[in-house]
């Protein structure tokens, strides 16, 4: 009886120490997996951080993002030209379908009809908009409600004779802005404060043509900037001092355009850039 | 008799505390990020410096050496190659970090990105491996 007891007491600790190991390994095998679970993830943060790059690559424009504590800064270099890219992005859409896709064993979808009719438009760090129109040669940046800027720093280079020009009338208002040209003549500069709710408009005159450039209300959104090139091709660049962002935005920018992007359970739909 | 249950007790307890020692030794395990997660990571990094520092760009015209370069900097027990493509599938530079050899194992990690340059699209195609005998 006694021999029985003690063999049983065995049979129970060895049971229970099998029973134990299962319950190890197992809680190894989740932690293996919890580990391994981002692994597409992490391809699929991969290929689109490059999706936005390379579409970067082709519409432009050069964009460098700042932040602080007490302002945000936003620097654009682009081109007022009528160039088409269209036949670039659908192809690179194609590409990317057709060639990257089968390669990663994923799905790859693009919808960048927003952006084959010569216009880029984005969205910039959660409520700016700054779109460029190469069909009119002319860039909007704005923000519903007004942008809040407080300073603008604008630089174009424009390869023509200059004949004229209508400065920009200062009026001491809340909005510094510092505007740099360069032509055949040299440069022409400026700088002062106009009112973010006023029209305050410079134009410099081509042979045949001019660019403008304005500070001030767009579509009502006040401490907006639109430049234009009439006639003649322009490369610009300016910065733009904002106000801090809202603890939901996110510093970046975001294309008008979409890309679906599936590798087994992952599936990931968001605009190109974002 | 008694000889033999004594003797049979005897091995039943080493057969005992040694089953209990061999559970106990399976169980000191570490976490620690698996093979496949660390090789992929390290391909995604390395195609992300290889594009934003312009060594694909420069690979495309035919100077494979900031690849090679960028390659040779990775960790010595890992393998890495490159291969690029044209959008015709044509293979435009390939490389292999200098004492690698291809294997083919689990643990080999591939990815793929695009890349423009020159308004042509290009593949960069990347395989990771460990060294043999690195694991």
């Amino acid at each position: 009886m006694r021999g029985f007891v003690i063999t049983l007491l065995a049979v129970s600790l060895v049971l229970i120490l099998v029973m134990l190991s299962m319950s190890l390994s197992d809680t190894q095998l989740s932690t293996d997996r919890a580990i391994k679970d981002p692994l597409p993830l992490m391809y699929g943060a991969f290929l689109l951080d490059d999706v936005g790059h390379n579409l970067n690559s082709i519409v432009g424009p050069g964009m460098v993002f700042s932040e602080t504590n007490s302002s945000t800064g936003i620097s654009v270099a682009d081109t007022l030209s009528g160039y088409n890219y269209t036949p670039a992005i659908v192809g690179y859409g194609a590409f990317l379908s057709d060639e990257i896709a089968p390669q990663t064993a994923s799905s790859i979808t693009t919808n960048l009809t927003n952006l084959t009719n010569g216009v880029t438009s984005l969205n910039m760090d959660g409520n700016y908009a700054y779109s460029n129109d190469h069909n009119q040669n002319v860039s909007i940046f704005t923000k519903a409600g007004g942008t809040g800027a407080s300073a603008y720093f604008i630089n174009a280079t424009v390869t023509a004779v200059r004949t004229n020009v209508t400065p920009m009338a200062f009026t001491n208002g809340t909005m510094n802005v510092t505007i740099d040209i360069t032509d055949i003549n040299g440069t022409y500069m400026q700088s002062g404060s106009v009112s973010p709710d006023q029209q305050n408009t410079l134009v410099l005159y081509y042979s045949g043509a001019s660019l403008t450039i304005t500070v001030g209300p767009q579509g009502g959104n006040s401490g907006s900037l639109l430049m234009q090139a009439l006639g003649t091709n322009a490369a610009v660049s300016w910065a733009a001092i904002l106000p801090p962002l809202n603890s939901s935005d996110r510093i970046g920018y975001a294309y008008n355009a979409t890309i679906d992007y599936a590798q087994g359970a992952v599936e990931k739909r968001c605009a190109i850039g974002e | 008799m008694k000889g033999f249950v004594i003797t049979l007790d005897a091995v039943i307890a080493i057969s005992f505390f040694l089953f209990a020692i061999i559970i106990i030794t399976s169980q000191l395990y570490q976490p620690r990020s698996p093979n496949d997660l660390y090789l992929k990571e390290l391909t995604l990094d390395t195609i992300t410096v290889l594009v934003k520092t312009g060594g694909i760009d420069q690979a495309i015209e035919g100077n494979i050496s900031s690849v090679q370069e960028v390659l040779q900097a990775t960790p010595d027990l890992a393998c890495m190659g490159i291969t690029i493509y044209n959008s015709t599938g044509d293979v435009v530079a390939s490389t292999v970090k200098s004492g690698c050899n291809y294997t083919v194992g689990l643990d080999m990690q591939a990815a793929a990105a695009s890349e423009r340059f020159n308004q042509e699209n290009f593949m960069v195609q990347s395989e990771s491996w460990f060294k043999a005998g690195s694991d």
